[in-house]
């Protein structure tokens, strides 16, 4: 049996993590590690994707293959990634800003494609990198210390917007909880198709609202709730119906109280590489990424005229 | 007209939009290519589902067709709006087929003519009435023979011989009826047309028979009544021929090449493309362990996730590439610089629309040479080809994936909606003519410490695939050679340099037989230099300007990254005359070939109505230089 502590190193890179002290990405980085180490997954076989901002660095500090791409623009990335290897693992993190704002369109075509992805989103209210700005969680009204006036724009609900998109796997952490925020990412890499975990994260050093002690203070785990089931137990409407209206319901409980862990699952939706199969019989055993393109001469595979019978006049 | 010598044909056919012009054109061309001819067919249409003018241009040849050229012989027109549209465009001696049924329609009926257009004929039918009744009398004038076939009746004759015809729609049968009274008068056989109707509907057989019918309803009418003003004889062509869009081209080019995922935001005249491969997303293969290979397409919620996707899916490791016009490669400009810096081998084609924005979006331009060569957020490399024609497009989207995973790098496929859109027959290549070199790929058994941006002799890095035993990272920070991000200025200035010194390789494993092409006189008179669509009229205008004693060349310019500098110098500096021919205001060529080679061009052929450049268009041109002393030449030709 591996250490705690190798488990937990076993996924670091040699990157330096250049985090604020007390960042609520290290928490998520110590999960996301953990999740890795207890799925044994292998690292020349599961890819990171992350967007820019303070969360997009933790690719570089994961001894995964990583792949830092665009300010919103991971989901797309990833999604190239699966559909052209749906052997691989793949992993997307986010920010607030990258998923659910400039994004945001990526993180709907997600869920209604339901690509067997786990997205992670770091949601910290704020734009932290470029100094605090509002982010599309902040909510409307609220000023963290960095605002020149309070923020005139409200806050999209990130749950209820997976739910409407069709993600089958939807959850909420809290970036302090390690040990569950690690089980519900090791859920969500297990779901087969599209899973989003909202990752509540203290922003120390812009968020002054949304602070350690005002999290703390509120969450509660949905699993302790008594008779709280979100899996649809069997592939029907109705209870698809039912499920998700709950789901829905506990969404947008926030305040005094605010609910983390699984809001909703559903296994019976065909992922999107399911759907391909329809289409590509051999897709899963003949990749795109991994097919053979070339004769032993080097000359294309392709038989013209049966591939293209339809435009051969003579 | 012609009853011997080489077959030289120009016909038009007409209609509104929606009313089947484009299966008309498909059945028309099969016939052409049929009785032996090679055929080109340009086909204009509007931003519009149903209703407006649009129509086809053929061109028909015994050798290969690559141009269009005014005035025509014949034309088609199924409705009182193309018989407006096109009253100069038919040559004295010509013909025009009409609908005789209603003689006194007005011209200002026709409500889906643009008001500007439709002034135009207006005043030239001020002396004879703006009915289609003065149209008639107007070109009986100019010498066009005319023929007003009633199109009802002709529709009643066909009803009468499908015998039941409950829930058919008859006026369906008007382009098989009047493209049967044209293929009559130009000497196709009704046999040929007959076979082209059931080759292209095979799928449909019973609707094809019907069709066969209202050919036959008009073939007996067209000799009763017709003219013959062509007598197109049946005769060998050398098989096997294609008849393919620009779009088929691209698409059979790409699968060909290895293509296994596509990914596009619809998006006209790029989408046919992607639609195209997806009709074909199993390919037989020749492989004894992959009987048939599964092609990906992915329709994106945008072109921002077209690219993105595409990227994904080359870090994966499959040949991947999306398409677009201007609009759309707009919104992916961004990933095409993070492909530049991460040396992903993506390929991105390029249909290029008339902008700017939506600008003329079913209309051809040449107005994005400067865009392709730009686009993106600092400095790395790129390649950016631009074909001239189908059997260029097909090859060339083949080889710019070898391109791509070769050097790493980002490849622009530059085209035209002149040629996405145009359709020509093409000698299938070979798959000895498709070569696959997929550069320094590891696809197992990557050695430890393996580094994804290692610095070597040629600045290309072995380019492992996730599974392959290597964990590695890919940047758009600048990074080490691991691919973990530094602001190290010495490294910076290394890794800089390895990503744009590439160029230097590219530039020289590239032969210059690939990046121009170069036709005609080795000293001529006139010199054009071109790139894209105009290749065609440029190449016909010549033969035509040899015929009247003026010995032309033309350098096409094929490769616009890297660009073939001291080749196109070295051609042009000696030339006595040097016309530059772009569909664009600013001569995007010219002003390229300045920065490279330092000459300045002044004799321009320039042309933004979205139209394409005709031959006629650039004989008159060239003559205009020549013997007027005139420096730039606006081309205006095509409804």
């Amino acid at each position: 049996m591996a250490s705690r502590a190798e488990v937990k190193t076993r996924y670091k890179s040699d990157v330096w993590v250049d985090w604020c002290p007390g960042c609520g990405n290290f928490g998520i980085l110590t999960a996301v590690h953990m999740a890795f180490a207890e799925l044994k997954l292998d690292p020349s076989r599961t890819v990171l994707v992350s967007g820019i901002g303070c969360s997009g660095k933790i690719a570089q500090f994961t001894r995964v293959i990583g792949v830092h791409t665009l300010h919103g623009r991971p989901v797309p990335f990833a999604t190239g990634i699966k559909l052209a290897n749906p052997d691989l693992t793949v992993v997307v993190h986010g920010g607030d800003g990258d998923l659910l704002g400039i994004g945001a369109g990526h993180f709907v075509a997600l869920g209604r494609r339901n690509v067997d992805i786990t997205v992670v989103i770091h949601d910290n209210t704020v734009y932290g990198l470029t100094k605090g700005q509002a982010s599309p969680t902040l909510r409307l009204g609220l000023k963290p210390k960095a605002l020149p006036k309070p923020n005139i724009t409200d806050a999209v609900n990130p749950i209820s917007l997976a739910l409407a998109s069709g993600y089958t796997f939807i959850a909420r952490g809290y970036a302090y909880d390690v040990k569950h925020l690690k089980e519900l990412i090791k859920m969500a890499i297990k779901h087969k198709g599209a899973a989003v975990i909202d990752v509540l994260q203290p922003c120390v050093t812009y968020d002054n609202i949304h602070t350690r002690e005002w999290y703390e203070s509120r969450i509660y785990r949905l699993e302790e709730v008594e008779g709280w089931d979100p899996v649809v137990r069997s592939p029907d409407p109705e209870e698809e119906v039912r499920k998700k209206s709950q789901a829905c319901v506990k969404s947008l409980e926030w305040g005094d109280r605010i609910p983390i862990g699984v809001f909703y699952v559903n296994p019976h939706v065909p992922s999107f590489e399911e759907r391909i199969r329809g289409r590509i019989p051999n897709y899963y055993e003949h990749p795109p990424a991994v097919q053979p393109i070339a004769d032993s001469e080097g000359r294309t595979l392709v038989d013209l005229r049966r591939a293209f019978a339809d435009r051969f006049v003579i | 007209m012609r009853l011997s010598g080489l077959a030289d044909l120009s016909v038009i056919i007409g209609g509104p939009q929606g009313s089947g012009i484009e299966t008309a054109g498909q059945i028309f061309m099969r016939a052409v290519l049929k009785s032996g001819y090679h055929i080109y067919g340009v086909r204009e249409y509007h931003s519009n589902i149903i209703g407006k003018h649009s129509y086809f241009i053929f061109r028909i040849r015994d050798r290969k067709a690559r141009s269009i050229k005014y005035p025509v012989h014949a034309l088609a027109a199924l409705d009182p709006e193309t018989l407006f549209t096109h009253l100069d465009d038919v040559m004295p001696g010509g013909l025009v087929i009409y609908d005789g049924s209603n003689p006194n329609y007005r011209l200002d009926r026709v409500v889906s003519m643009s008001p500007y257009l439709k002034a135009r004929v207006k005043s030239r039918l001020a002396a004879y009435g703006d009915t289609v009744s003065g149209a008639i009398d107007y070109l009986r004038e100019r010498g066009v023979k005319t023929l007003g076939a009633n199109y009802r009746e002709l529709l009643r004759r066909v009803a009468e011989r499908i015998g039941d015809v409950k829930g058919l729609i008859l006026t369906r049968y008007i382009n098989t009826i009047a493209l049967g009274i044209l293929s009559h008068s130009i000497g196709i056989e009704f046999e040929k047309y007959a076979e082209a109707i059931r080759d292209y509907m095979r799928r449909k057989p019973r609707i094809a028979e019907h069709n066969v019918k209202a050919a036959e309803v008009a073939y007996e009418y067209a000799e009763r009544n017709g003219p013959r003003i062509y007598d197109l004889r049946p005769k060998e062509i050398e098989g096997p021929r294609m008849l393919l869009t620009g779009n088929d081209a691209v698409a059979i080019g790409k699968v060909l090449g290895g293509l296994r995922v596509q990914t596009y935001y619809p998006i006209t005249p790029a989408a046919d493309e992607s639609f195209y491969i997806e009709a074909h997303e199993l390919i037989e293969t020749e492989s004894e362990t992959l009987e048939k290979a599964g092609v990906l397409i992915v329709q994106t919620e945008d072109e921002i996730a077209a690219i993105g996707m595409a990227i994904g899916a080359a870090i994966a490791g499959a040949r991947s590439s999306t398409a677009t016009s201007g609009p759309g490669f707009a919104l992916m400009v961004e990933g095409l610089s993070w492909a530049g810096i991460a040396e992903v081998p993506v390929v991105i084609t390029l249909y290029q629309r008339g902008g700017p924005a939506t600008g003329l979006p079913t209309r051809s331009g040449q107005s994005e040479l400067r865009f392709a060569l730009h686009a993106g957020h600092g400095e790395f490399a790129r390649i950016v080809i631009a074909s001239g024609d189908h059997e260029e497009a097909l090859l060339d989207a083949a080889k710019a994936f070898n391109y791509a995973e070769r050097f790493q790098v980002p490849v622009i496929h530059l085209l035209e909606k002149a040629i996405a859109n145009t359709l020509q027959d093409v000698t299938p290549p070979g798959r000895e003519d498709i070569l696959i070199d997929r550069g320094k790929r590891i696809e197992r058994g990557a050695p430890p410490d393996y580094k994804r941006y290692k610095f070597t002799e040629d600045h290309v890095s072995p380019m492992a695939l996730p599974g392959s035993g290597a964990v590695f990272w890919l940047e758009g920070n600048e990074h080490d050679e691991y691919g973990h991000t530094t602001e190290d200025p010495l490294i910076r200035t290394r890794m800089y340099e390895k990503r744009i010194r590439k160029m230097e390789l590219i530039n020289r494993e590239i032969p210059d037989e690939e990046k121009a092409n170069f036709f005609g006189s080795e000293e001529p008179e006139i010199m054009f230099v071109s790139w894209g669509s105009p290749k065609g009229a440029i190449l016909d205008a010549m033969e035509e300007l040899e015929d009247r004693g003026y010995s032309t060349g033309f350098l096409q310019v094929r490769f616009m990254v890297p660009f073939p500098s001291s080749l196109v110098h070295n051609r042009l500096s000696r030339a006595r005359l040097v016309v530059d021919v772009e569909n664009n205001f600013e001569a995007q060529l010219a002003s390229l070939i300045r920065e490279k080679t330092g000459l300045y061009i002044k004799h321009r052929i320039l042309k933004w109505t979205g139209r394409s450049i005709t031959q006629d268009e650039v004989v008159e041109a060239a003559l205009r230089i020549v013997n007027e002393g005139v420096e730039r030449v606006v081309l205006t030709r095509g409804e």
